[in-house]
């Protein structure tokens, strides 16, 4: 039982060794200007076309259902101007971050890993060496690049997305001032609350690539394999932004 | 020229190659047969470096591949051009793009060069118009051919066939066949030609190698294969023809 326990844990650290020694190697590569920018950019574009739909609905209808609880008990404790203001704290910081990395692992980090897990079984990363080309400055680094570009983009989409649909809901409500939702959000917000939820973005997003990059990368032979690694990656990639996200938090606001 | 001085590769316990040597000379065809399983591919990637032996030495042009950095390796690359068993097509590119591949990353082509080289491969592969397909789109055969085609998008000095007929009809594959003999003359290149069609083995190859317990038997040619000494030749080919 502690044996088992043991040998968890050490593959464990075997595997987060070697997750740093990939994320070193494409720093490396990165300031050494080893960047293949026209797959970077095909990748941004490909990338932002699959996650830009489920970020927008999710950011709707996060921000609608959260604005709601938050118009009912404030309007009862009389505090109905500060709605807008409060919203906007908990879209920015935290909601729009957060969910949008979520469905961004379910739909991009997923696709990576599927990608490079499939190309690694069927022997097309061989392929990319055998004509004189690293994989990693080829495949990986593109995608790792444009995923930590893209996920700020789609962020600052989605925090406006649900800062508005809080907006409607509290307009639904009939009894709060649009003007004063957006004046409470002005005098409750600092720069750095969006600053820091963009900050999170990035950090989510690079974190995202590199371990769907790096599951596709360790995927086993066979459709199962390809299988296996994707899910694996999903599941890391959510439980590390969930972690992430509460450092974050603590040292960012 | 390629020599390969007594390499040994293990995977796990299991001892593919054992202490095995082979030199082909410039502007030579050699055939590699073998049961399945014997290790021809894995020979294959250690002579491109995609695998590298546990000991021993494989020489491309008196430059040790066993002793270089990546970026040598990849330099040296552009000299090789392999044909995968399974082709390894990029999925994601049409056929243009996966044959002019290593044109556009490695040469710098422009785009209508390109498209000209693409077109003139295409057409030595019998796959002439097919630029815009998906490897999705295309047949095991249709796929084999345009693996080939990539691999001799650049005129490669040495070419490393990994079953080039497999899955062919015979006519196909007696085209395949009279490309890889046309390359080889008009261009002087080396080829390695791995398979287990007998008519690739005795219409393309000057010497035969017949893979064993991971080591390369004496060789032999297409007019003594036939009536060859050893007995695991004999009954190879022999078992090659009653199928
Ligand atoms: N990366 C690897 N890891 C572990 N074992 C491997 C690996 N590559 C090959 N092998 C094993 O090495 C042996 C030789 O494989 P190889 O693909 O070279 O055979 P082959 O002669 O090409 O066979 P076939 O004619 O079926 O293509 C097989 O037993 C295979 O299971
Ligand atoms: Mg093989």
């Amino acid at each position: 039982m502690f044996q088992l326990l043991g040998i968890k844990l050490i593959s464990f650290f075997d595997q987060l060794g070697a997750i740093t020694m990939l994320a070193l190697k494409i720093f490396k590569k990165i300031i050494k200007g080893k960047i293949h920018f026209r797959n970077t950019f095909d990748e941004m574009v490909l990338l932002g076309i699959k996650s830009l739909p489920i970020v927008s609905i999710t950011a709707a209808f996060v921000g609608m259902a959260f604005s709601i609880q938050v118009v009912r008990e404030f309007l009862d404790f009389g505090a109905g101007e500060i709605v807008g203001g409060v919203v906007a704290l908990a879209v920015w910081r935290e909601l729009a971050p957060l969910l949008t990395a979520v469905v961004f692992a379910g739909r991009v980090g997923a696709a990576i890993s599927a990608e490079i897990g499939s190309m690694k079984v069927t022997e097309q990363i061989e392929a990319l060496e055998s004509m004189s080309q690293d994989p990693i400055d080829y495949l990986i680094i593109p995608k790792i690049l444009a995923c930590t570009l893209l996920m700020p983009l789609l962020v600052g989409l989605a925090d406006i997305i649900g800062y508005l649909s809080g907006l409607l809901v509290a307009l639904g409500s009939g009894r709060i001032n649009p003007v004063a939702y957006f004046e409470s959000a002005q005098t409750m917000l600092r720069v750095s609350d969006i600053s820091g939820g963009l900050i999170k973005a990035l950090l989510f997003g690079f974190i995202i690539a590199l371990l769907s990059s790096y599951m596709g990368l360790n995927t086993k032979s066979g459709a199962k394999g390809v299988g296996e690694a994707t899910t694996f990656a999903v599941v890391i990639s959510l439980i590390s932004i969930f972690i992430l996200n509460y450092f974050l938090s603590l040292v960012l606001f | 020229m390629i020599e390969i001085k007594n390499i040994t590769k293990h995977f796990g316990t299991k001892q593919v190659v054992n202490n095995l040597s082979l030199s082909v000379n410039q502007g030579e065809k050699i055939a590699i047969i073998g049961p399945s399983g014997c290790g021809k591919s894995t020979l294959l990637r250690l002579i491109i470096g995609l695998q590298f032996p546990d000991s021993g030495h494989i020489l491309i042009e008196n430059q040790d591949i066993t002793q270089m950095t990546t970026k040598e390796i990849n330099k040296l690359r552009l000299k090789f051009g392999l044909l995968f068993q399974s082709s390894a097509l990029f999925d994601s590119m049409n056929v243009e793009h996966n044959v002019g591949f290593t044109l556009r990353e490695n040469f710098k082509f422009s785009n209508d060069e390109i498209q000209k080289t693409v077109r003139e491969k295409l057409e030595l592969v019998d796959m002439k118009g097919t630029e815009k397909n998906m490897p999705s789109d295309l047949s095991g055969g249709m796929k084999k051919r345009i693996g080939l085609a990539r691999a001799i998008a650049a005129n490669p000095e040495i070419i490393l066939y990994d079953e080039p007929t497999t899955g062919l009809d015979p006519i196909l594959s007696t085209n395949i066949e009279d490309l890889i003999v046309k390359l080889n003359k008009k261009l002087n290149i080396t080829s390695i030609i791995v398979t287990h069609q007998i008519s690739t083995i005795l219409r393309t190859a000057d010497k035969i190698y017949m893979m064993h317990e991971g080591k390369l038997l004496e060789p032999e040619t297409p007019k003594t294969i036939y009536h060859s000494q050893n007995k695991y030749i004999r009954e190879f080919i022999r078992g090659g023809l009653t199928e």
